[in-house]
């Protein structure tokens, strides 16, 4: 039995559509990345998981209506620290909340090497850090990670996947949302590509490449004034994608030098934004 | 319960957590309260009046000199009572009490001393009097026409004495006779004789100083309670730690009761620093009987209520704390909070009735300021204390709403 079903949730906030049939499932152990651009409904359909926000459809925890929602850790996307207090004293408070005295807010601190300065002193990272481990207060199977690494530098953003990797080896099921192609590439045992509040595509990293019918990607960086036929704008290169990239090289640079000068040529592996921009006709983040 | 304490430990926490805050906090009524019993709370000694005086053109010898070197001589609680200014002119003396140097003047008629003592006009003394501030007028002009009506009775004296030393060198009166038309007399002159006893209670200044000290404490629940309770609650959900606790094992119920309790607090701690300020100060030694106290408790609660009830009828913190704030000042003037309220309009005084906060200032100030019981108050405490639960039953409702769709 599946650790969470998500069945044709369907969510209006007020005539808006803001999530359009989802459906899902999560395993024990198994990382689910919600990888979408802003507005997606990544949030809105976390929420309606974890502070059961009312909507269409049902939310099956275990195979049963999931009512004690305590059984599931939470980071939200905003800030739920309290600036001015220490991370000790942060971790206490959910601690409190969660019926749990201070010793295990004291043995978290420790694991995770969390300094205990207050929170407003701490680094972007360390808040990251400490949000998370704040989710875990309550020992929960599942748990609801939205953008754990937005805003992060790399480092710090390599250490927060390295605690999000262990928690998955602790057996927990987790879905994360992200915006970063990398993040769901590295992290996800699969990946749903979200947009306008639709599922457009679930699936393992590799199958979802595989499935895009996109081999490789031609792309051409240089100063373009126009996107021919066929061609996508990523930043400022046009990028064209290939079944045989043998036989469109030749042609895909003829094309691109019509429109603007070419600096350099490079035939890559896709991404997961090359599979999104192919699906949806849009960048991941604009 | 524990979800309570989380809540109360971790507001005290936040609140001490900023020593900045927690100082302006505490010190803005403690500087309110000191201030205003400082400049009202000192024993008044009297002052004297300025008067101007235009005398009689030759007034060496005469009645005129008598009148005046009386005024420069009355004297009251050791202070002179006037402070004289000679002008030799009406319309030089006009200018001084136009620019406010003097608040009155007596000009004398010419002919005083004559016309006095024959008889024969009135009107013998011009008295200006400024009446641009109407407090001062009163107290000027009541207190010359006391000094005139007791000149009055010298002169009529004066008379009298002439009168029976012509009687007794000139008419034919038996001695027993003389007496009885002497008493006879004397009784014209002075019909009455009132004797003046000064009641000494507690000092005025006394009065004053707890009046502000009370007053201190009621801008304490009205700004910083009902404020910090109409964010509070606003900051919770906006920040989204309301939404939070959905995901813990405390219910809603527990957070407000937590953060109530933390206002509450958080008031008391400001009341008691207040009465410390004042007694270090003014070293008098300041107790609260176990029904101020608890009056002090129930209004904390009712200013910490109705911000909570504001926070559920704006929709961000901002909004919330100035609401707030936009109604404590109002309130703090309306009803008698820094202000007595008998300086105020009868329908004014009125709201002052029904706002818990001030009634119960009221009954607070009943005890410690006028050593009444509150027993014949019962009726408007009992009236502040339902007041109170509607409003936190109201707050609490609310709160639930916005908490169901967060
Ligand atoms: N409380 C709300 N009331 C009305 N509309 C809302 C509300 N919350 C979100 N929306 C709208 O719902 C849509 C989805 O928002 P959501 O926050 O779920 O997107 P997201 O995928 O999390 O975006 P981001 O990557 O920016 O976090 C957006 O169009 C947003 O404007
Ligand atoms: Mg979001």
């Amino acid at each position: 039995m599946p650790l969470l079903e998500v069945k044709s949730v369907t969510k209006y906030y007020g005539k808006k559509k803001v999530l359009d049939n989802v459906s899902f499932s999560l395993e024990k152990g198994e990382i689910l990345a919600l990888l979408g651009p802003n507005g997606a409904g990544k949030t809105t359909l976390m929420r309606i998981i974890a502070e059961g926000l009312t909507h269409r459809g049902h939310v099956l925890f275990k195979g049963k209506i999931l009512k004690d929602r305590s059984v599931i850790g939470y980071c939200p996307q905003e800030g739920i620290l309290y600036e001015d207090l220490t991370a000790y004293a942060n971790l206490k408070f959910y601690s409190y909340l969660h019926k749990r005295d201070g010793r295990w807010a004291r043995k978290m601190m420790e694991k995770f090497e969390i300094p205990d300065k207050k929170v407003k002193e701490l680094s972007g990272g360390m808040k990251k850090r400490l949000s998370i481990v704040i989710a875990l207060v309550g020992e929960p199977e599942l748990l609801i990670l939205d953008e754990p690494t937005v805003g992060l530098d790399v480092e710090s953003r390599h250490q927060v996947w390295e605690i999000i990797r262990n928690l998955r080896e602790e057996g927990k099921g987790i879905i994360l949302s992200t915006h970063y192609m990398e993040e769901a590439e590295h992290l996800a045992n699969r990946v749903a590509i979200i947009n306008e509040g639709k599922i457009i595509s679930l699936d393992a990293v590799d199958a979802l490449k595989r499935s895009s019918g996109i081999k490789s990607a031609i792309e051409i960086r240089g100063l373009f004034k126009d996107i021919p036929q066929g061609f996508v704008r990523e930043n400022s290169s046009l990028v064209f994608y290939s079944q045989e990239p043998k036989r469109d090289l030749v042609n895909a640079v003829t094309i691109a030098s019509k429109v603007g000068k070419i600096k350099e040529v490079v035939v890559r592996e896709p991404t997961l934004e090359d599979v999104f921009i192919k699906l949806t006709g849009r960048r991941l983040k604009e | 319960m524990k979800g309570v304490y989380a809540f109360f430990w971790k507001g005290m926490k936040e609140f001490f957590a900023s020593k900045e805050a927690v100082f302006w906090t505490f010190i803005f009524p403690i500087i309110f309260g000191l201030l205003f019993a400082g400049v009202f709370g000192h024993e008044s000694s009297p002052s004297s009046i300025p008067v101007g005086i235009v005398p009689e053109r030759d007034s060496n010898n005469t009645l005129c000199e008598v009148f005046v070197n009386g005024m420069q001589e009355a004297i009251v609680d050791g202070k002179k009572l006037f402070e004289l200014h000679n002008y030799s002119s009406e319309s030089s003396a006009m200018s001084s009490l136009k620019n406010g140097k003097v608040k009155a003047l007596l000009i004398f008629d010419d002919n005083f001393t004559e016309n006095i003592t024959s008889g024969i006009g009135q009107e013998k003394i011009k008295v200006i009097l400024d009446k641009r501030d109407a407090q001062e007028y009163q107290l000027v002009s009541s207190v010359l026409a006391s000094y005139i009506s007791s000149f009055e009775d010298r002169v009529r004296e004066i008379k009298m004495n002439i009168t029976m030393e012509y009687l007794t060198q000139n008419g034919n009166l038996t001695q027993e006779n003389i007496t009885y038309v002497e008493r006879w007399m004397k009784s014209f002159a002075n019909p009455l004789k009132t004797q003046e006893e000064i009641y000494h209670g507690k000092s005025s200044a006394k009065t004053a100083r707890m009046w502000y000290l009370t007053a201190a404490i009621g801008v304490t629940f009205v700004f910083s309670g009902m404020i910090s309770a109409a964010s509070m609650i606003s900051s919770e959900i906006e920040k989204g730690t309301a939404r939070r606790l959905l995901t813990t094992k405390t219910k809603p119920w527990e957070m407000l009761t937590g953060d109530i309790l933390t206002v509450l607090l958080i008031q008391l701690i400001s009341s008691l620093l207040i009465v410390l300020s004042f007694i270090v100060v003014f070293r008098e030694l300041i107790i609260f009987p176990p029904s101020v106290i608890l009056m002090l408790v129930i209004a904390a609660l009712s200013t910490t209520s109705l911000g909570l009830l504001f926070s559920g009828i704006t929709k961000t913190q901002r909004a919330a704390a100035g609401m707030a704030n936009a109604i404590a000042w109002p309130i703090s003037f309306i009803t008698g909070i820094f202000f007595p309220s008998f300086l105020l309009p009868e329908w004014m005084r009125s709201i002052g009735d029904y706002f818990p906060a001030s009634a119960l200032l009221r009954g607070i100030r009943k005890v410690i300021i006028y050593n009444q019981g509150i027993g014949d108050y019962m009726p408007q405490i009992i009236g502040a204390i339902a007041l109170t639960l509607i409003f936190l039953v109201i707050g609490s409702i609310l709160f639930r709403w916005r908490m169901r769709t967060l």
